[in-house]
């Protein structure tokens, strides 16, 4: 693909210097399929953990795609009913368990924390190796129960619908007990890491704040999915042997399945968005060249964050027959959490102001991020007021909600990472050119394909729903083509990326110029992390001292 | 972390040098300290993997106190609390054994952990016989329920508490045992060292969980 | 919470010794004793919170002595303690939806006694149909 002279170049090198692709590094050190299945090293395990969870994205894409076909027509469309329930479980089981949860932390989080840190590789390498493993494991058992004729139940698989329909239920949900050890395992490498291997003069206060992100999802990963695990346990011997234990019929409750279940699922969603905070965090502050507003309070809000989301599972159980008591209860807390990410909007927004800001992919990106979270995050306010939700609950406003958050805040953050990151991972550069086209089309997708969805869900339109009335044609043909657009972004991004792996131009150690640590290392880096004992006596992202800086300077 | 022992002298102090150390941490001590954190790291999972099933035994109690009171009564507190007094003693012993362990004495840590194990062993017979007690009686989980003796509403969920609680704590149980056993082996090749004793404290602390789950347990089951 | 410097080393582990482990063995039996003992006590409501208690007591002893978290590192001792406030966190919210679901929702039903509400509602609630199949015949009022 044809590079035009982008702006990141003009930031860096000396006029004239061609960056050289470093002859050994982490991709070569050992070209054996043995010497990629068996690494212990952090950056293969992360490159491997890319491909299995962009393989999730792209099933989880194709599922989205069939059901959004379905629904530009009120009546039956392409799928009979069954076929459809069977689709928005699949959608929503891949994407959140094979992608959104592993894709940051297991991508990004493997090869750039121990990096960000100073340390050689993650404080339990095999057991690294070990958690791909099984959430590959995990991701085959799950997918092989969905094909052969498992789950319509919705990805929330309630009781007692669950634990009584006749699909085939059981091997889903041994899938997902086993994808949770993945990601526990992940989250307690990862916060061991943190606390034994950052080398010296790293303090916890000088801390990339990816790696802050990575700290508080990883917290929540550890506590909060054994109970998923048990619940799923619960539901799959229910289902097998008919136990009762969330069967009104037999003495059991639904609720308490209600809170078990989102116990976890609530957490969960922090585990999806922290990362993508963690990755904004550090791009916004090399595409405004300036040091990040309010250091301490974003990494204290990423705690924050991991701690209070724990408390505020029961707005899910608004309209389920929860007690006033905590309803009310969780729709304070709820609205609690808001707080921390508020924090860290206005924290982005204050490193911006008199930035030196060039406008490269990664940054597109961030803005749609910023604009999604903002209004994602917001619409999740309102429905956290009860008797809002008694109106919106089940209807596609929710849907329209998360997906602001998941896609939008989320998925942007990934497209950032991915678009950051790329070369130092593979020591090329992509073409600026394309990807700002694919941002565009992206964002433009994006809001083509969910504002419609809120509309709907306040008209009234409830979800997982596969007829619905004639006068919702409109909006839902509004938003299946937004999603062809999005679609379309996707796969133009996945095309030019793969071109520049081979194609691209060399990057050189740092094209960005960015000041985050991990630009010290060469890119590709090589296996041992570092190829100079690296300076750690700076903060991340200092910029104070470079010619071409914005003058303003906050403290941290 | 594993070496052939056949391949390696005994130290002058009668044990076998501490294997290599991984080549991201710079001593011994820290590479122990952070195995330690993240075995702690990890019990704090199990510890909330339990926290599921008793929240379930809590809501049901309170939905059905009278079932819940009648099927305690037919458990046997007789083997519940021999069960108890074996897993507090095979705490002891597991600890005793890391006490040993790090000041070298591999002899005497074996002996220790094939103690505990032995206990844990005793404990799932014990446990085998009072499942099968419930499954003469028909005392069972929900569709299999048929245990006249309990006339308040409740019994098939009660049983489903019992059974998945006492289940999920009895593969623990095994799980524990294995890694004692593991564990025990590799003392008998006397492995362990001041410098090194890491693997007899983190399955000790494994175990020491699992008797933590039945401390729990046992009243709530047994006694009220 | 920083555990880069080994200033607590492990090597200079508890050298207390066997007699502590011992002490500690005897008193959980005692405890053991103690807690099948009050079992048998005619105090009513008090019985699981006062079974709790003790179990809480014979945890604390194992967790800081059996399991060392007495000498432990901050870390260590933080892992534990967040875990168990977690837990107390899911059993609060749903003990306290359980105890609070059906007096706001039906004033019919007398309200609960003050002492241990949430192991006692009055009687069972009703709407939840004894797993027998016999319908005690009550309003269903969700």
């Amino acid at each position: 693909m044809s590079q035009s002279a982008s702006p990141a170049q003009v930031a860096t090198a000396p006029a004239g210097a061609q960056p050289e692709f470093p002859k050994k590094h982490y991709l070569n050190d050992g070209t054996t399929i043995r010497s990629w299945l068996l690494t212990v090293d952090h950056k293969r395990i992360a490159i491997m953990y890319l491909v299995g969870t962009t393989l999730g994205l792209l099933l989880g894409g194709i599922f989205a795609m069939v059901i959004r076909l379905e629904l530009l027509t009120p009546g039956p469309t392409i799928i009979e009913a069954l076929t459809y329930n069977r689709m928005f479980t699949l959608h929503g089981l891949v994407m959140i368990f094979l992608f959104m949860i592993p894709a940051i932390p297991g991508v990004f989080g493997n090869f750039f924390l121990p990096i960000m840190l100073g340390a050689k590789d993650v404080a339990f390498p095999k057991w690294n190796l070990t958690s791909y493993y099984v959430y590959l494991a995990g991701a085959s058992l799950m997918l092989w129960g969905l094909i052969t004729g498992g789950a319509d139940t919705g990805w929330t698989f309630y009781t007692p619908y669950s634990t009584t329909t006749t699909t085939n239920i059981a091997p889903v949900m041994l899938g997902v007990f086993v994808i949770g050890f993945s990601s526990i395992l992940t989250g307690l490498n990862f916060i061991v890491t943190i606390h034994t291997l950052r080398a010296p003069g790293v303090t916890w206060f000088k801390m990339p704040l990816f790696v802050w992100a990575i700290y508080g999802t990883s917290i929540i990963q550890v506590l909060a999915t054994p109970v998923i695990g048990l619940t799923t346990l619960l539901v799959a011997a229910e289902h097998t042997f008919g136990f009762g234990f969330f069967d009104p019929a037999r003495g059991g409750d639904p609720i308490l399945f209600q809170h078990l279940f989102w116990f976890y699922s609530h957490p969960a969603v922090y585990i999806m968005v922290l990362p993508a905070m963690g990755v904004i965090s550090e791009a916004i502050c090399a595409f405004s060249r300036k040091n990040i507003f309010g250091y301490q309070m974003i990494a204290m809000s990423s705690l924050g964050i991991a701690f209070v989301g724990f408390f505020a599972w029961g707005h899910h159980l608004f309209t389920s027959g929860q007690s006033a008591f905590d309803a009310g209860a969780f729709a304070a807390i709820s609205m609690l959490v808001g707080v921390f990410t508020a924090i860290k909007v206005f924290n982005w927004v204050g490193t911006l102001y008199k930035g030196a800001i060039t406008f490269t992919a990664p940054f597109a990106y961030i803005c749609g991020f910023l604009f999604f979270l903002v209004f994602g995050g917001m619409t999740g306010v309102a429905l956290a007021t009860v008797s809002l939700d008694v109106h919106w609950q089940d209807t596609y406003f929710v849907v329209a909600h998360f997906h602001f958050i998941m896609v939008g805040a989320v998925i942007m953050g990934f497209l950032t990472a991915l678009h950051y990151w790329f070369p130092k991972m593979f020591g090329r550069k992509y073409p600026e050119n394309w990807a700002l086209l694919a941002a565009g089309l992206i964002v433009l997708g994006f809001n083509a394909t969910f504002i419609p969805q809120f509309l709907l869900g306040n008209a009234g339109m409830p979800r997982r729903y596969y007829e619905y009335p004639e006068r919702f044609t409109a909006l839902n043909v509004a938003s299946t083509a937004g999603a062809s657009l999005l679609a379309f972004g996707f796969i133009i991004i996945a095309i030019y990326l793969a071109i520049a792996l081979f194609n691209g131009e060399v990057a050189g150690r740092n094209p960005w110029g960015s000041r985050g640590y991990e630009w010290d290392t060469p890119s590709p880096p090589p296996t041992e992390n570092f190829d100079h004992p690296v300076d750690h006596t700076r903060i991340p992202h200092d910029y104070t001292d470079t010619e071409d800086v914005a003058t303003v300077s906050h403290a941290t | 972390m594993q070496h052939s022992a056949a391949a390696q002298q005994l130290t002058p102090e009668g044990w076998l040098p501490p294997p290599p150390l991984p080549h991201h941490y710079d001593d011994h001590v820290s590479h122990a300290n952070a195995v330690r954190f993240g075995m702690w790291l990890f019990l704090g999972t199990e510890v909330l993997l339990f926290a599921g099933i008793f929240t379930g035994y809590f809501t049901f109690r309170a939905y059905f106190p009278e079932a819940f009171d009648q099927a305690a009564r037919h458990l046997s507190i007789v083997l519940g609390t021999l069960n108890t007094f074996l897993l507090l003693t095979s705490s002891l012993t597991v600890a005793l054994a890391h006490h040993n362990a790090e000041r070298g004495k591999n002899r005497n840590a074996f002996w220790l952990l094939a103690v505990s194990v032995m206990m844990g062993g005793g404990f799932l017979v014990i446990k085998g016989f009072e499942y099968h007690e419930k499954f003469v009686e028909h005392a069972l989980p929900g569709k299999f329920f048929n245990f006249s003796e309990i006339t308040a509403p409740g019994g098939p969920v009660f049983y489903v508490v019992y059974f998945f609680a006492t289940g999920l704590h009895a593969l623990h149980v095994i799980v524990g045992m294995s890694l004692l056993t593991w564990v025990a082996v590799r003392a008998w090749r006397k492995e362990f060292s001041p410098t090194y004793y890491a693997p007899v404290e983190n399955a000790g602390l494994y175990w020491h969980l699992v008797d933590l789950v039945w401390i729990f347990l046992y009243p709530l089951l047994y006694l009220v | 919470m920083a555990s880069t410097s080994t200033s607590h080393s492990a090597t200079e582990h508890p050298k207390g010794g066997v007699g502590p482990l011992i002490l500690n063995w005897v008193a959980l039996l005692a405890l053991t004793a103690t807690t099948f003992g009050v079992s048998r006590l005619p105090i009513g409501n008090l019985h699981l919170p006062a079974a709790i208690f003790i179990a809480c007591v014979k945890v604390t002893l194992v967790v800081l002595f059996f399991m060392h978290l007495w000498h432990a590192e901050g870390s260590n001792r933080i892992v534990f303690v967040v875990s168990f406030f977690f837990v107390i966190v899911l059993l609060f919210f749903v003990l306290a939806d359980i105890a609070t679901r059906f007096p706001l929702s039906n004033s019919r039903i007398p309200p609960m006694p003050q002492v241990d509400q949430k192991l006692v509602p009055s009687g069972m609630p009703p709407g939840m149909p004894a797993p027998t199949g016999s319908h005690t015949g009550e309003e269903g009022h969700r």
